[in-house]
């Protein structure tokens, strides 16, 4: 096994929605700064690798257009996969492992906004019997929530800990979204969204709704 | 087909061969600064392309960035609504959809003073007239149907000047001009 490790790393600010720019204008500075803080130049790159999925953007192919912002010209070697970062830097490492390159950029990204994020995801789901049910991601999980409860291993106090737990750790992370301090009752007060999930507050309930699919 | 054996309660039941499970979703397209720089352009009848800052070659129609050098563009560069055919192809099928009727002409325009060529379409020339190097004029739509769309210009049409030379062995196989 050869030793791999991230030597540079960068970031966008996570916001709910960009309306003035594109994804390929989104990702290139990020690209730009992690290839900068590594004391690279994109010429030293061995392998290209980027993961995101077509149906956030709602457009086929769309990695094409992002991939002009690591300037692929003369070409490069590069791939990409229909799904996450994760899985884009499992391939450049396997590459690496194989010897093949000696470095690697690997970026992920995923612009939500311009679709209803909840039923774009169902299109993940399988095809034939889930897909054309268009269970939403919030449904999926009060199915999940609803199967723990009736088998007694877990009760909805459970749930709304570890919502008051992982909202209030969200209040040091910069990129969070969804951050407050309420205790576990304030929670379980709040109405379900779907039931036996989702207890949001009012602005963000509504927020989701705007997204939703019109048909 | 394989042999099935179904279970008692499935046998004489008609086989499902195939589902139909339409899918619909509405997405909020951004095209982008760079795009809506142009397609804003296009409403008051320019033709804005976008210089890299590093290499220099202006892109029409523009996406943000340089494919070369992975830098955004950022200056517009106000182009001529002139031109020459750098490919062309001439279609002759009917399609599901198809606004014009066949037979006609998508052409790629290499724009003076541009590094990439537009697609658009030409008319006004019969098709068997139509060649690489031929020279060409943008027309536009009425004033009151001008918009922020590529359908501003109507078509493409010859202008009458001398043919320019074309090379196809440009850096980027997009055709280098050489102007007669």
């Amino acid at each position: 096994m050869r030793e791999v490790a991230i030597i540079s790393f960068a970031q966008s600010t996570h916001v709910r929605a960009v309306a003035n720019a594109n994804e390929v204008e989104m990702l290139m500075p990020v690209t730009a700064a992690a290839i900068e803080r590594a004391g690279m130049t994109k010429n030293d790159i061995g392998f290209t690798c980027s993961g995101s999925t077509d149906y956030l953007a709602g457009t086929a192919f769309s990695f094409v257009s992002t991939l002009d912002g690591v300037g692929p010209w003369p070409p490069i070697q590069e791939s990409h996969v229909e799904m996450d970062g994760a899985w884009a830097l499992y391939e450049a490492w396997v590459k690496l492992q194989l010897g093949e390159i000696d470095s690697a950029l690997v970026y992920s990204y995923g612009k939500s906004s311009p679709g209803p994020t909840h039923e774009v995801q169902s299109r993940q789901l399988d095809p034939y019997f889930v897909a054309p049910l268009w269970p939403d991601t919030i449904s999926l999980s009060a199915l999940q929530a609803r199967a723990l409860l009736e088998s007694g291993k877990a009760t909805e106090k459970d749930f709304a800990d570890v919502v008051a737990r992982s909202r209030r750790a969200a209040l040091d992370n910069p990129h969070a979204q969804l951050k407050w301090d309420k205790s576990a009752d304030q929670v379980l007060a709040e109405p379900m969204l779907v039931d036996p999930q989702g207890r949001l507050p009012a602005d963000h309930r509504r927020r989701r709704r705007g997204g939703d699919r019109r048909r | 087909m394989a042999e099935l054996t179904l279970p008692k309660s499935l046998q004489g039941v008609e086989l499902v061969k195939s589902v139909r499970t339409p899918a619909e979703l509405r997405y909020q397209y951004t095209a982008g600064a760079a795009t809506t720089r142009f397609l804003t352009g296009l409403a008051q009848k320019k033709i804005l392309g976008e210089r890299c800052p590093k290499c220099g070659k202006v892109y029409i129609p523009p996406r943000g960035c340089c494919a070369s050098d992975g830098v955004p563009t950022t200056d517009q560069i106000d182009l001529p609504h002139v031109g020459t055919v750098t490919s062309f192809c001439i279609v002759n099928v009917q399609f599901y959809g198809q606004a014009m009727e066949v037979p006609y002409t998508s052409a790629l325009i290499m724009l003076d003073g541009a590094d990439l060529s537009l697609m658009h379409l030409l008319q006004e020339v019969a098709v068997e007239d139509v060649h690489i190097g031929m020279r060409v004029e943008a027309v536009w739509v009425d004033d009151d149907k001008i918009g922020p769309t590529l359908e501003s210009i109507r078509y493409f049409r010859p202008n009458g000047e001398p043919d320019a030379e074309v090379k196809q062995t440009g850096e980027h196989g997009w055709g280098e001009l050489e102007h007669a």
